[in-house]
This record gives structure tokens, C-alpha cells and sequence, in this order.
């Protein structure tokens, strides 16, 4: 490859000298078609490989940009090609390959990168996991992310320009393996403008049709150049002299990319394939395992696709298409490339083959591409089914209003699509309308006339599920469960399952919900985690808080890993959820604040927006911090509604929370009144009792035991929590301090941090008035300043009663403390040098207010032993 | 953004990672010949410079040329993987996070291949 390199000695040197720059992550090669960038490139790459680097090169290709990944896919495992979406899998499989070498990262035509595969090489080489050494043609516009390589100052631009008389006189000398006379060498030069490329066609022209003829070992100019003044006429010209069979291998090449030798050769003759490279207009290359064909230089493919007429290109993209269809298999990529080579030859894929492409690029999180193919296949089949893809596309990127339209195209042929394919339309229509625009109206108009009687034997129970789904959201329990043909026992489906659950635990029995078995095989990822949210939920309000956080945040990772937005949207609420349950407001705050930011960077996920900051408020109103808590209140405002309103509880008590905190308690009790009063006309007897807990927190038990009595609302409780609540309750309006310190171990039990503390405050207030006894009294305040550490920051009105200390003066906490740590009372007098009485009457005091009897039990009064020694031990000596 | 220098804690750090680095290398039997203890102090504030420039906080020209400061060594691969691993646990052990650590390592170990280009 020697001549690759002449006349580019500085460029060479400012390539690889870039690996010395520590302020760079790598250099890009610029330059015009044919000016001899790869070459550059592949030299730099072989001096770093010498020099002891790892490598791995990359191309870019006009067939396969649309394909995500497709640029590294040939790197990644045939098992992983399908799931490798994340850049720490890619990472993980880079660093393999490096062996603990450094590694150069080489990117041939980055222009031409699927966007994918782009933003992994941005984000490769600005973590610095790599150097990228890569070619951009110029006047090509690369995607987004290898723009912004040098507009982040990560790489320089290196420009390649032509080359200079004496360089084209000696690329050409080595090309036809003999020098030029001075007179051609000038004639070469002048016509390809120093690009080398076009140097060496121009030559091998001349050469054949004798214009340049060898004498006495010198090429010497003799008849008329008669080669044409574009590099892409003179390729097409040298094209045209390939006999049938050529053109046909090279057809499929321009058309397929690179491709796989023993699929080439299952369809033109090898022969033909021998004489092309040959002629070096094809190589062959190592891929991994496999043997690739490709074009010795892009250009050659795009003069084929140049030169070759509409109908013959229709033929050679079937024809490819069905071969990589024949081989089958479960190359994923090809599933994909299939599809975009029908589309282009404009011909029709089977929905079946479709639908799986639309879904692969779902999963490669490229909704764009899948809407793209979709409305294609759409334009050409007018089949309901392609419109459904388009449909569910445009709802991914958040433009509802797009997917409505999709769906009632006027140029969809309804005759060819059978009565399961429409029901499942008007099932997808009626999501859109309700979770992208936020109607249940709507929604129920378009399923009604499919239910029950009147849609006889169209009837599907998806339409059953839905509408259960919506009547669950909307907080209409009792209707959903009726739709969702269950009571606490079997479970249908996934869509009635996911309703049951949601309805069961708005209705207040989320045990129940939490036993609904899962329905068996839930394939769609997104559908098996709504079911596994709703879970979640029952989890949390039926008591079973940590379980419930445990798997939230094992699912949020996952969700996290697989880039898959909405549901990680989904998880970080249920997480928040958990983490507010046991009273850890400002960690939920922030979960709850993350769905927020995920559910706008997802497109317009109005529902999880309006879910999260609900939460976000709840938990902001309850910390005290009045002007977020304001800001959050107002961001719901100036949100659009939606009818998923069953999680917007949180919405309303954050409110009545807020007008509490800037002492206008009777406005909070007045607004969770009416908030409880509509939850059980509805039958959300779950959310009844959540309302009420707050009215009594708020400091009005006896309004709250009130209106429970009044509806009737605690007759059907299931689980822990909720009960515990309403014993809580009832033993607050009560004065009973015995009845809310059971509470306060119950809510303490089942890790709902908060309202333990709350509870066991309550009970050491109540203890003072109600004439308990000094000892119990005693116990009654360590118990609730031992439940108070356990929780972080919060300043709810019954929180901020509970006693923070132990009602121990200075002196008498000084004592005790040194009697604690095993001091006799004559040791601690000396000490203190104060009388040995002094002490004892002292240390009478402190057993009195500790409710204890021996020296033996102070160190746990005082909270000097056990697992919260160092904390209780720092608070003890504030 | 702000340059490794700065995310590294500056000078203060820097110095901190250097002194514990030629702890670890005058303690380790691979490479510690290549110190002689009188010249210490003059390769510790060599490295620093060349560190500073290398994460940004000083300007390229100030750098020491890595290719003619080991020039007459003889170093193989082993021994350049130990002074990596004794750099990374330096960094480590003044506080230095993992993928900060992971990022200046990676630096280091291309420019040292690099260091006669």
C-alpha cells in the first residue's frame, strides 16, 4: 500500500500525531470522494495497531442507514445483535476486544452512520473509552451526533485536499507500474484535479483505449484522452463494459451494501465475482466469521445506482429481499433490511414480516424508523394493519393527535382487513384517545358499539379489558371490576388483571390485588410492567412497603438498562410511591421528580407527567417547602387534564398539604372533605381512608371518624396498612394513647416510617393528658423519639408535636449518661465534683421521666446501645 | 465543561495521587529500579507538570515530552501495566470516583503509546 500514502506525508503525521494531543478524543479526515481518505485512514490505523493499540473499524453505508446499529453490528455477538441498545453492552464487548490495549475506534464514511450507531461513537469518544480516527466526505451532511464531535471539540477536522502534480505523476507511476512522460503526467494531473481516484481510472482508460501506450518503459500520451470530466460518468462508462452477468453481481451489491459471499453466490455466478475482483472493482473482506463482498470504493455503488433504471432497481431489491428472506434465521438486522428493500422496490411486505419490523425498531427504541416504515407500507397496501403500526409509532413519540389521524386514513382499504383486525384498531384508537389525549368519552364511544350484545361475534375480550382499564383509571372501581369479570379470583387477561388491580386497590382491598395471579405469557414488555406497577401498588398499600421497593427499583433499572422510557417513567413512581409509604419524603420527592423529567423527554406522556408531579407536590407540601410545593401545584394547572385522575390523589391531598402549611387548615380539611366525599360515591373506599387519615394528621380525628362512619367506607378493607390507618384514626379522636401506640408499632412493623413516628407522638402527647401513669408516660416519649430518628426531614403538624428529645435537663442528661457507661454514683460526684446525693436525686428524676427503674436499663433509654448508638449518642449531646 | 484538571480536584489532588503513585512504585520489585531515591523529588514535580497538561489545566507546550524522558529505558508491557494499576489505585485511594479514574487511566495509557508519534 505504499502509494497510498505519497504526497500525503503531513497529513499521515497530523493523523496519528493526534494520539499525542491530550486535548482531543480524535481526528476526522475531510475531504472530497475519491481524494484518498480511506487509505489515509487505514495506514493511520495500521501505525496504531503497531504501535500496540487495539482496533476496530467501523463503515458507514448508504444501504444500511437506516438500519440502527447496523455499523457494529458485525462486533457484536449474532445473540446480541437484536438487544444491544445500551452503550454499556457495547462497552462491555469493546473492552473484550481491546484486551486491556487502549483502542482506536476507526469510522470509514461516518457520514453515512446509522443515527445509532452515531451517537455511540459521540458517546464512545467523549467518555474517552475510545479514539476515533474517522473519514467525512465532504458536502455529505453526517448525523447529528458526528457533527457534534467537532462542534464539541472532541475531534479535529483534518482536511485531505488534492494532491500536486509530482504526487498524481507518481500514484499514476505506481498504478500502471511504469513512469509517466512528463506531457501525460501534466495531462493527468490538470484532468483529475489531484483527486487520486479519478487519477487511476483516468489511467487504466487511457491505457485501454490507447491514449497512453508503454514505450521503452515510459507511458507516453499518443491518441486523444477521450475519458469524460465526472468521476461518475467515467465509472459509469468503465460499468459499462461488464458483460451481463457483472452487472448483475455488481446490481445487488449497489443496491444490498456489503454483503455475505455465500448469499452472492446463491444468486449471480462466482465466476462473475472472480473477474470483478480482478478487476478491482470488488473486494472481499473478513467479518467476524463471515466473508463479505463489498465495493472497493462507495463511489463504484454510487454510479451503479446512478446508471440503473427504476425497474431493474425494483428487481434487484425483491430480488435480495427474498433472498435474506430464504435464508431466514434469526439475524434480526436482516429482519429489518428485508423490509427496507420492499419498501424502496415498492413492493408489498406481509403484515406478519412488518409488524415484526416495526416492532424490532420499537425495540431499538427507533420509533421514527418504524413510523417511517410503516407509512410506506401504508402508502402502498393501504392495509389497516400498517396504519395501526403508523398509529402506534406516532402515540411512542407522544403525537396522539398524529396517531388518530393514521388511523382514519381515508385511502385505508377496510374490505381487506377481517373483523379481529378492526376490533383490535378500535381497541388501539380508544388508547390513544384515552392515554395521549386524556379522554375516557371518547374512548368508550369508539369500543361501546363492540361490547356486550351488540357486537356479537366480533366480540373480543380485549375490548372488555380496555374499557376496564379506563373505568380503573378514570376511579370508577366498581364498574371496572364488573368489566374486568372478576372478583378477586380469576383473572382473563392482562389488560382486565392490570384493571382489577388498579380498581381493588382505589376500592381499598389491595391485598386481594396483590394475590390476582399474573395472567400466563404477557410477551409485550410494556403491558407485563403496567401489570407489574399495579402490583407494585398493591404491594405498598396492603403493608408490604420494602417488598414493594425492593422490586420497583429492580424494574426501574431494568427499564433504565433497556432505554425503554415509558416504563421507566412508570417504575420510578411506583418507587416513589414505596419510598413515601415508609416515610422517606425527600428520596420520593426526587423518584417522583424523575418520572417528571423522563415523561417530557419521552414525548408527551401527559399521564405520567400529571402522576408524578402529583407525587412530587404530595411529598414537597409535606416537607414544609411551601414555595415548590406552590411551583408544583401550579405546573399541574397549567397542565392539560386527563382522566386517568385515580392517581392524582396525591395531587389533591399535596394541595390540602399546601394550604395547611401556610395555616389555613380549615381550607385543607374543607378541600380533603370533598376530595373523600367523591371517592366514595365512586366506591374508592382505599382512597376514603387515605383522606381521612390527613383530616385527622390535620388535627380533626372526630371530623374523620365521622365521615368514615358516614360512609361506610372500612367494612371491606383488606391488608395491613389501610386498617392500621383507621385504628389510628379512631384511637386519635378516641384520646385513647394504648390504641394509637398498637398503631404506632403496626405502621412501625410494616416500615411506614412517618406515620409510626406521627402515631407514637401522638400517643406520648395523649399519654401526658389522659393520666397514664409517670412510667408509661415515660416509655410512650423515648418510643416516639426513637421512631422520629428513624425518618428523614419532614414537618407534617403531627410530626413536628412529637417529641425530638428526651425531657431530660443538662445536668440530668449529663448524669445519666455517665451512670450508663457503668460509673458508680460516687465515681460520677468526684467527676463533677458535686455531692454523691446530688447524683441520686438526679438520677431519681431521670428513671421518673424514663419510665425506667434500674441502672441497668439506662443505656437503652437513653439509646446508647444497639444499632442506632452513634445517632442517638450525636443527638444526645446537642 | 470543565476539564479532568478541575473534576480531579486540581493541584492539591494531583499532588496527592503523585506522592502516593511513587510510594507504591519505589515499593514495587517490577519497577522500582528505574527510580534512583535521590532524583525523586525532580520526577515527582516533572510528573505534575506533565498531569496538569495532560487533564487540561495547563497549556499543551508546558507538557514533558514522555518519549524523550524514557528514552533509554527498557520498559515492557507488564511493567507499564503495573505503573497503570499503581496510578489507578492512587487515584483511588485520595477519593478519586471510579469513572473519572477509568477515564484519566485510559488517557495515560493511549498517549503512552503514542508518546513517539
Amino acid at each position: 500500500v505504499s502509494h497510498d500514502t505519497i504526497g500525503r506525508d503531513e497529513e499521515l503525521g497530523r493523523l496519528v500525531g493526534a494520539l499525542r494531543r491530550a486535548d482531543l478524543a480524535g481526528v476526522v479526515l475531510t475531504g472530497e470522494a475519491g481524494i484518498g481518505k480511506t487509505h489515509l485512514l487505514d495506514v493511520g490505523l495500521d501505525r496504531a495497531a503497531s504501535a500496540g493499540f487495539a482496533i476496530v473499524r467501523i463503515t458507514g453505508s448508504r444501504a444500511l442507514a437506516d438500519l440502527p446499529l447496523a455499523a457494529f453490528a458485525p462486533f457484536l455477538p449474532a445473540r446480541l445483535a437484536g438487544d444491544v441498545t445500551d452503550l454499556v453492552t457495547l462497552r462491555t464487548v469493546l473492552r473484550d476486544r481491546a484486551d486491556g490495549r487502549p483502542m482506536v475506534l476507526g469510522v470509514d464514511d461516518a457520514h453515512l452512520l446509522d443515527d445509532a450507531s452515531a451517537a455511540m461513537v459521540h458517546q464512545l469518544a467523549a467518555d474517552l473509552s475510545v479514539f476515533v480516527m474517522g473519514t467525512v466526505r465532504t458536502g455529505a451532511v453526517p448525523p447529528d451526533a458526528i457533527t457534534a464531535l467537532w462542534k464539541d471539540r472532541l475531534v479535529d477536522r483534518l482536511p485531505v485536499g488534492p494532491l500536486d502534480r509530482d504526487a498524481i505523476a507518481a500514484v499514476a507511476a505506481a498504478a500502471a507500474g511504469a513512469p509517466l512522460d512528463p506531457a501525460a503526467a501534466d495531462e493527468l494531473a490538470r484532468r483529475s484535479d489531484g483527486n487520486p481516484l479519478f487519477a487511476r481510472e483516468l489511467l487504466h482508460t487511457a491505457i485501454d483505449t490507447g491514449a497512453l501506450v508503454l514505450r521503452d518503459g515510459t507511458y507516453v500520451s499518443e491518441g486523444v484522452w477521450t475519458a469524460p470530466a465526472s468521476i461518475n460518468e467515467l465509472l459509469g462508462a468503465r460499468l459499462a463494459g461488464l458483460d451481463e452477468l457483472e452487472r448483475h453481481a455488481v446490481g445487488l451489491l449497489a443496491f444490498g451494501g456489503a454483503l455475505d459471499v455465500d448469499l452472492l453466490e446463491e444468486l449471480v455466478d462466482p465466476d462473475a465475482l472472480v473477474r470483478l475482483e480482478t478487476a478491482r472493482l470488488i473486494v472481499a473482506e473478513e467479518r467476524g466469521d463471515r466473508l463479505e463482498i463489498r465495493f472497493a470504493h462507495p463511489l463504484h455503488a454510487d454510479a451503479v445506482r446512478h446508471t440503473t433504471g427504476r425497474l431493474v432497481a425494483r428487481r434487484l431489491q425483491r430480488e435480495l429481499a427474498d433472498a435474506l428472506e430464504r435464508r431466514g434465521g434469526g439475524e434480526t438486522d436482516d429482519v429489518l433490511r428485508i423490509v427496507s428493500l420492499r419498501l424502496e422496490a415498492g413492493g408489498d411486505s406481509s403484515p406478519a414480516l412488518l409488524a415484526r419490523a416495526a416492532r424490532l425498531a420499537m425495540r431499538r427504541h427507533d420509533e421514527a424508523l418504524a413510523e417511517r416504515l410503516a407509512r410506506s407500507t401504508l402508502a402502498a397496501t393501504r392495509r389497516l394493519s400498517a396504519a395501526m403500526v403508523v398509529a402506534h409509532a406516532c402515540m411512542e413519540q407522544g403525537r396522539a393527535a398524529d396517531a388518530l389521524e393514521a388511523l382514519h386514513d381515508p385511502t385505508i382499504d377496510l374490505a381487506t382487513a377481517g373483523p379481529t383486525e378492526r376490533v383490535r384498531a378500535a381497541v388501539l384508537e380508544a388508547n390513544v384517545h384515552f392515554w395521549g389525549l386524556g379522554r375516557a368519552d371518547a374512548a368508550a364511544a369508539v369500543l361501546g358499539p363492540l361490547t356486550g350484545a351488540a357486537a356479537g361475534a366480533s366480540q373480543h375480550p380485549d375490548v372488555e379489558g380496555t374499557l376496564a382499564t379506563i373505568a380503573a383509571f378514570s376511579g370508577h372501581p366498581t364498574e371496572a371490576l364488573t368489566l374486568a369479570g372478576i372478583d378477586g379470583t380469576a383473572a382473563p387477561n392482562a389488560f382486565a388483571t392490570m384493571a382489577a388491580r388498579i380498581a381493588l386497590v382505589a376500592a381499598g382491598r389491595p391485598a386481594t390485588a396483590a394475590a390476582l395471579p399474573d395472567p400466563p405469557g404477557v410477551a409485550d414488555p410494556t403491558l407485563g410492567s403496567l401489570l407489574g406497577i399495579a402490583r407494585a401498588q398493591s404491594l405498598v398499600m396492603s403493608g408490604r412497603i420494602a417488598e414493594a421497593a425492593d422490586w420497583a427499583i429492580e424494574q426501574w433499572e431494568e427499564a433504565t438498562r433497556a432505554r425503554a422510557a415509558h416504563r421507566r417513567v412508570g417504575w420510578s413512581v411506583a418507587l416513589a410511591d414505596a419510598e413515601h409509604a415508609a416515610g422517606r419524603l425527600a428520596s420520593a420527592r426526587r423518584w417522583y421528580e424523575d418520572a417528571a423529567r423522563q415523561a417530557v423527554v419521552s414525548g408527551a406522556n401527559l399521564h405520567g407527567r400529571r402522576w408524578a408531579i402529583s407525587g412530587a407536590l404530595l411529598c414537597a407540601a409535606q416537607l414544609g417547602e411551601v414555595a415548590a410545593a406552590t411551583e408544583l401545584a401550579q405546573q399541574l394547572d397549567s397542565l392539560p387534564p386527563h382522566d386517568a385522575t385515580v392517581h392524582e390523589v396525591a395531587g389533591g391531598r399535596g394541595r390540602a398539604w399546601l394550604l395547611a402549611q401556610r395555616q389555613d387548615v380549615d381550607g385543607a380539611v374543607d378541600l380533603l372533605e370533598q376530595l373523600l366525599l367523591d371517592a366514595a360515591a365512586a366506591g374508592r373506599h382505599g382512597h376514603v381512608v387515605e383522606f381521612a387519615t390527613d383530616i385527622a394528621r390535620l388535627d380533626r380525628p372526630d371530623r374523620a371518624v365521622e365521615l368514615l362512619d358516614r360512609t361506610d367506607a372500612t367494612t371491606r378493607l383488606d391488608g395491613d396498612y389501610l386498617p392500621l390507618m383507621v385504628a389510628a384514626v379512631r384511637a386519635f379522636a378516641r384520646h385513647d394513647p394504648v390504641g394509637l401506640g398498637e398503631a404506632a408499632e403496626g405502621f412501625h412493623a410494616i416500615g411506614a416510617g412517618l406515620l409510626a413516628a406521627e402515631a407514637a407522638g401522638g400517643a406520648a402527647a395523649l399519654a401526658g393528658e389522659t393520666g397514664e401513669d409517670h412510667r408509661t408516660v415515660a416509655a410512650r416519649q423515648r418510643r416516639a423519639v426513637e421512631l422520629r430518628a428513624l425518618i428523614d426531614g419532614l414537618a407534617t403538624p403531627s410530626a413536628a408535636a412529637a417529641p425530638v428529645e428526651l425531657p431530660l435537663s443538662r445536668r440530668e442528661r449529663e448524669i445519666a449518661t455517665l451512670v450508663a457507661e457503668g460509673r458508680t454514683s460516687r465515681e460520677v460526684a468526684e467527676h463533677l465534683v458535686i455531692g454523691v446525693r446530688t447524683v441520686e436525686s438526679h438520677l431519681g428524676r431521670v428513671f421518673g421521666k424514663l419510665g425506667i427503674s434500674s441502672r441497668s436499663e439506662l443505656a437503652e433509654a437513653l439509646g446508647l446501645t444497639g444499632a442506632f448508638t452513634s445517632a442517638a449518642g450525636a443527638g444526645g449531646t446537642r | 465543561m470543565r476539564s479532568l484538571h478541575e473534576q480531579v480536584g486540581g493541584d492539591d489532588t494531583l499532588r496527592r495521587v503523585i506522592s502516593g503513585l511513587y510510594v507504591r512504585l519505589t515499593q514495587d520489585p517490577r519497577v522500582l529500579h528505574f527510580f534512583e531515591p535521590e532524583r525523586l523529588p525532580a520526577l515527582e514535580a516533572a510528573q505534575l507538570r506533565w498531569f496538569r497538561s495532560v487533564l487540561g489545566g495547563a497549556p499543551e507546550e508546558d507538557r514533558p515530552d514522555l518519549a524523550a524522558a524514557h528514552a533509554r529505558l527498557e520498559i515492557t508491557d507488564e511493567q507499564v501495566r503495573a505503573v497503570l494499576g499503581h496510578l489507578d489505585a492512587s487515584m483511588a485511594e485520595v477519593g478519586v470516583d471510579e469513572e473519572l479514574r477509568r477515564r484519566i487511566g485510559a488517557l495515560v495509557a493511549r498517549l503512552w503509546l503514542a508518546r513517539s508519534f
